[in-house]
C-alpha cells in the first residue's frame, strides 16, 4: 500500500469513528468550568414555567443538584450550584429534567480544577468574609460603650501602658548588651500612643513576660527570623498560593503565646517579600495585611473577648470575673480566634488569583488555632490567681486603661483604604467599590462621634451585650444574604449586591451604639 | 516597631511605583498591574453560565411507521368434538333390474283338424326391420313420481343431422309403468331450421303377456310409431334440447294400423323389448 493509500484509509477510519459522536452533541453546549465556584444555568421560555430540575451527572458521582432562584420578572430561572473542590474532573452533562420524568441533556461539561479563584463567584466564601467582618465591626461599636471603657491587668513589665518609659540608664555596659533584646521590646512598645492595641500588645505579652523574662526578650527576635524562613519557604513552594498551611498554623501559634512576637514575625515575612521582589501592587500590600490579620487577629479577638465578655455574664468588676464569665470566655473566645484566623486566610485567597489545592483550610487547623487559644486562655486565668507572691517578681502593679474612643481617625482612614483595596480587587469595579467602603468604614467613623445633646433616655439604661449583639448583626447579614441567594441573579450581581447590602446591618448598630452611648454618657452627667 | 512598619510601607509603595513605571510599553491606565498585579487572569472562556432558552413542546409527530409483523404464534389447542351433523337426504332410487330369463316355450298342442281353405292372403309382411339403432343412455333415477328412462334404440335419422340421442321417461300410474315423456338431445339445429319435420318412435312389442290388460291397442310382436313436430330450435334447450310429452306424441300401431290412434302413455313399458327406433324427416 502506497503511502498515500494509508493517509486516505486513516483519514476515512478517523471520521468515521468521530461521526457519531460529533453528530450525537452538534446541538449541544460544551462549557468548561472550574470546581470549587459557583456555576450557573439560565433557563427562559417553556423551561421556567414547567419549574424544570437541573443536575450534574455524570463521571460516576451522585447528582448534583442545581437549586433555583425565584422567578425573575423576565420569565427566566437562575439555577446555581456550588461544585465542591473534591469532585473529580473530567466530563459531566447538565441534564434537565421535566416534570414528566423526560430527562433532556442540556449542555456538556468538562470540569477543571480550580485554576483561578474569585471570591464573588463563591459567594457561601464572600458571607463568611463579610459576616466575620460585620461580627467584628458590632464588637468594635459595642466596645464603645461605658461598661466596657475600663481596663485592666495585673503587669509585672516595666512598660507602661500610660504614661511616659523610663530607660534605665545607669545600668553597665554588658548588662545593658545583654538586656537589649528586653529593652528594644519595651522602647517599641512604649513607642506607641496609648491605644487599645497597645494595652493589648502588653497585656498578651504578660504571660511570656512571668513565665520568662528572657523568652520575653528572645522570642520576638526569633519570630522575626521565622517570618523570613516563613517567606523563604513559601517562595520554594512557588508562592503563597502554594505553600503549605503548616508554616502559617505555626505563626499563628506563635502570636497567640505572645501578640508581640506576632507583629514582628508579621514584619520579617513582608521584609522578606519586599526583598524578594514579590510587593509590585497594590494586592501584595493588601496580600501582606491579610497574612498579618490570619496571624495577629485571632489572639487580638481573643484578647478583646477576653477583656470584655466576661462581663456580660456577672458583675462588672473586672478584677475578678465571675466563673460563668470565665467559662463564655473560654468557649467563645476560642471560636472567635479561629473565625478570624479562617477569615484571614479567605482574605488571602480572595486576592490570590492562582491558587492551591493546599489553600483550603482544614477542620484540623481550626482546632489547632481554637486549642492553642484555650489553652492561652487557661493559662492566663491561672496567672491571674497566682498573684506572685512567691516570686522573685516585685514590681507588680495594676495596670489600666479607659478608651475614651476605640478608634482614631488614622485607623478610621486604614479601615477604610483596606475595604476599599479588597472590594475593588474582589468587583474590579470602582464605584460600587467606593459604596461597599463607605457602607463599611461608617460604622469606624461613627466611633469618632458622641453627641454631647442629642440623648434618647429609654436607651441610657440599655444593657449591652458584645456577644449577643454581634451575633445578632451577623445574622441579619447572613439573612440578607440567604434572601439574595434566592433571587434570580448571576454570581457576580448578587456578590456585589450582597456587598452593600451587607454593610447596612453593622452601620445601623453603629447608630444605635452611638446613641445609647451618648444617652448613657449624658444621663451620667446630668446625674 | 512604628518605624519598622512606615519603612516597610514605603518601600513597598516604591515597589509598587517601580513595577508601574518599568514597562513603558503595558503602563497605561487601562493595563491596572500595578492594581492587580502581574498574576494569570482567568480565562475568558471559563466559567461560562449556560443560557438556554426553550421553546414550548412542539405538536406530536407524524406516527411511525408499522413495524414488521411478528412472528406466527404457536398453534392453538385442538377444538372440542363437533356436535354430529343432521341425517342425509335420502339416496336416489335403483335403477330397474333386468328383466327376468323369458320362460321355456310350453308344449307343443294336439294338431287341431284341418280348416277349411283360406280366403285370398293379404298383401305382404312390411320388409324387415333396419339395424337395431345405438343403445340409449342409461335412464336416470326415478323420482317420487316414479318415471323411468330407457335408452335402448335404434335411430334413423334424416340429413338435418348426424346424431340424436333419446332417453324415454315413465311415470307409474298405481299399477305398473307407461311412458309418459320423451326428451331428445344432440340433435342439429338445422332441424329445427328452415322445413317442418316430423320425429317418429317406434316401439316393438315383446312377446311375453301383456300388462296392459285394459284394451290394449296393441298385442305381442306389434311395432308401434308414435310421431310428434320438432319445435323450432330457437325455442331448444341445451340438454335436453326438446321433449316431447303425450300432448305432443300420435301413436299409432304401424303392424295393426286400424287399432286407431292412442297416446305414448298407453304403453306399458314391461311390454316393451328395450329398443327404440325413430327417424326424423320432413312433414
Amino acid at each position: 500500500m502506497t503511502k498515500s493509500a494509508k493517509v486516505i484509509v486513516a483519514g476515512l477510519l478517523a471520521f468515521l469513528s468521530l461521526a457519531p459522536l460529533a453528530s450525537a452533541f452538534a446541538d449541544v453546549p460544551y462549557l468548561r468550568w472550574e470546581r470549587g465556584q459557583v456555576q450557573q444555568v439560565v433557563l427562559g421560555g417553556a423551561a421556567a414555567e414547567n419549574n424544570w430540575k437541573i443536575q450534574l451527572q455524570g463521571n460516576g458521582i451522585v447528582p448534583l443538584d442545581f437549586t433555583v432562584s425565584e422567578k425573575a420578572q423576565g420569565g427566566y430561572l437562575v439555577y446555581s450550584l456550588f461544585i465542591p473542590v473534591e469532585t473529580p474532573r473530567g466530563p459531566y452533562l447538565i441534564a434537565a429534567i421535566k416534570n414528566s420524568g423526560e430527562i433532556k441533556v442540556v449542555a456538556t461539561i468538562l470540569l477543571l480544577g480550580t485554576d483561578v479563584y474569585r471570591v464573588t463567584a463563591v459567594p457561601r466564601d464572600l458571607a463568611f468574609i463579610i459576616g466575620i467582618f460585620v461580627f467584628i465591626t458590632a464588637v468594635t461599636s459595642t466596645i464603645r460603650a461605658r461598661k466596657y471603657a475600663q481596663m485592666t491587668f495585673l503587669s509585672t513589665q516595666k512598660i507602661p501602658v500610660t504614661g511616659a518609659y523610663k530607660e534605665q540608664s545607669k545600668e553597665p555596659l554588658l548588662l545593658k548588651i545583654r538586656n537589649y533584646p528586653y529593652s528594644s521590646r519595651v522602647k517599641s512598645i512604649a513607642g506607641f500612643e496609648t491605644s487599645l492595641f497597645k494595652f493589648l500588645l502588653i497585656r498578651e505579652g504578660e504571660l511570656l513576660h512571668r513565665a520568662s523574662k528572657n523568652l520575653y526578650a528572645y522570642l520576638p527576635i526569633a519570630a522575626f527570623l521565622g517570618g523570613l524562613i516563613a517567606a523563604n519557604e513559601t517562595e520554594k513552594a512557588g508562592g503563597i498560593a502554594k505553600a503549605s498551611l503548616a508554616v502559617f498554623i505555626a505563626m499563628a501559634v506563635i502570636s497567640i503565646a505572645d501578640a508581640y512576637s506576632g507583629v514582628l514575625a508579621t514584619l520579617g515575612f513582608w521584609l522578606a517579600q519586599l526583598a524578594f521582589g514579590n510587593i509590585s501592587s497594590f494586592r501584595d500590600i493588601l496580600l501582606m495585611l491579610a497574612v498579618g490579620i490570619g496571624w495577629i487577629g485571632p489572639i487580638m479577638g481573643f484578647a478583646i473577648f477576653q477583656s470584655n465578655v466576661s462581663r456580660d455574664f456577672g458583675k462588672s468588676d473586672t478584677a475578678s470575673p465571675s466563673p460563668v464569665g470565665s467559662a463564655a470566655v473560654l468557649v467563645t473566645g476560642p471560636i472567635f480566634g479561629a473565625a478570624i484566623f479562617y477569615f484571614g486566610h479567605k482574605l488571602i485567597n480572595s486576592i490570590l488569583i492562582e491558587i492551591d489545592a493546599q489553600r483550603g483550610i482544614s477542620n484540623l487547623a481550626l482546632a489547632i488555632i481554637a486549642g492553642a487559644l484555650l489553652v492561652r486562655g487557661l493559662a492566663d486565668g491561672l496567672i491571674d490567681n497566682q498573684k506572685l507572691q512567691s516570686s522573685e517578681e516585685t514590681a507588680q502593679k495594676l495596670e489600666s486603661i479607659t478608651i475614651a474612643r476605640v478608634n482614631s481617625p488614622k485607623s478610621f482612614l486604614t479601615v477604610a483604604v483596606c475595604v476599599f483595596g479588597f472590594s475593588y480587587l474582589w468587583t474590579t469595579n470602582a464605584q460600587s467599590s467606593a459604596l461597599v467602603t463607605a457602607l463599611f468604614s461608617a460604622p469606624y467613623a461613627l466611633l469618632l462621634i458622641r453627641f454631647s445633646k442629642f440623648s434618647v433616655p429609654s436607651l441610657a439604661q440599655v444593657p449591652r451585650n458584645i456577644l449577643l449583639e454581634g451575633l445578632i448583626v451577623t445574622a441579619v447579614a447572613v439573612y440578607l444574604f440567604r434572601d439574595i441567594s434566592t433571587k434570580p441573579l448571576l454570581v457576580d450581581v448578587m456578590s456585589r449586591k450582597f456587598l452593600i447590602l451587607a454593610g447596612c446591618p453593622a452601620i445601623a448598630h453603629a447608630i444605635y451604639s452611638l446613641v445609647c452611648d451618648s444617652s448613657n454618657r449624658i444621663e451620667r452627667i446630668s446625674a | 516597631m512604628k518605624k519598622f512598619f512606615s519603612v516597610l510601607l514605603v518601600f513597598s509603595l516604591l515597589q509598587v511605583g517601580l513595577a508601574y513605571a518599568a514597562d513603558t510599553g503595558t503602563a497605561t491606565l487601562e493595563n491596572r498591574d500595578y492594581i492587580f498585579g502581574l498574576s494569570k487572569q482567568s480565562e475568558v472562556n471559563l466559567n461560562q453560565v449556560l443560557f438556554l432558552l426553550a421553546g414550548k413542546d412542539g405538536t406530536p409527530g407524524a406516527a411511525g411507521k408499522d413495524g414488521i409483523p411478528g412472528i406466527d404464534g404457536l398453534d392453538g389447542k385442538d377444538g372440542k368434538d363437533g356436535v354430529d351433523g343432521k341425517n342425509g337426504l335420502d339416496g336416489r332410487n335403483g335403477i330397474d333390474g333386468i328383466n327376468g330369463v323369458n320362460g321355456i316355450n310350453g308344449i307343443n298342442g294336439a294338431a287341431g283338424a284341418q280348416g277349411a281353405a283360406g280366403a285370398q292372403g293379404a298383401a305382404g309382411p312390411a320388409g324387415p326391420a333396419g339395424a337395431a339403432g345405438r343403445d340409449g343412455r342409461d335412464g336416470v333415477g326415478g323420482s317420487d313420481t316414479s318415471t323411468s328412462t330407457y335408452g335402448a334404440g335404434a335411430a334413423r335419422v334424416s340429413s338435418c343431422t348426424d346424431s340424436a340421442t333419446v332417453s324415454l321417461r315413465a311415470s307409474y300410474t298405481g299399477e305398473d309403468f307407461v311412458f309418459n315423456q320423451v326428451k331428445i338431445s344432440d340433435v342439429n339445429t338445422a332441424c329445427g331450421t328452415g322445413i317442418i319435420r316430423d320425429i317418429a318412435f317406434y316401439f316393438k312389442i315383446g312377446t311375453s303377456a301383456l300388462h296392459n290388460s285394459s284394451a290394449p291397442k296393441y298385442t305381442n310382436g306389434d311395432v308401434l310409431k308414435c310421431v310428434s313436430t320438432i319445435p323450432r330450435s330457437n325455442t331448444w334447450g341445451t340438454t335436453p334440447q326438446f321433449t316431447i310429452t303425450n300432448a305432443d306424441a300420435v301413436c299409432t300401431n304401424f303392424t295393426v294400423p286400424s287399432r286407431g290412434n292412442f297416446s305414448l302413455n298407453d304403453i306399458y313399458t314391461a311390454d316393451f323389448t328395450n329398443r327404440i327406433g325413430f327417424e326424423i324427416y320432413d312433414q
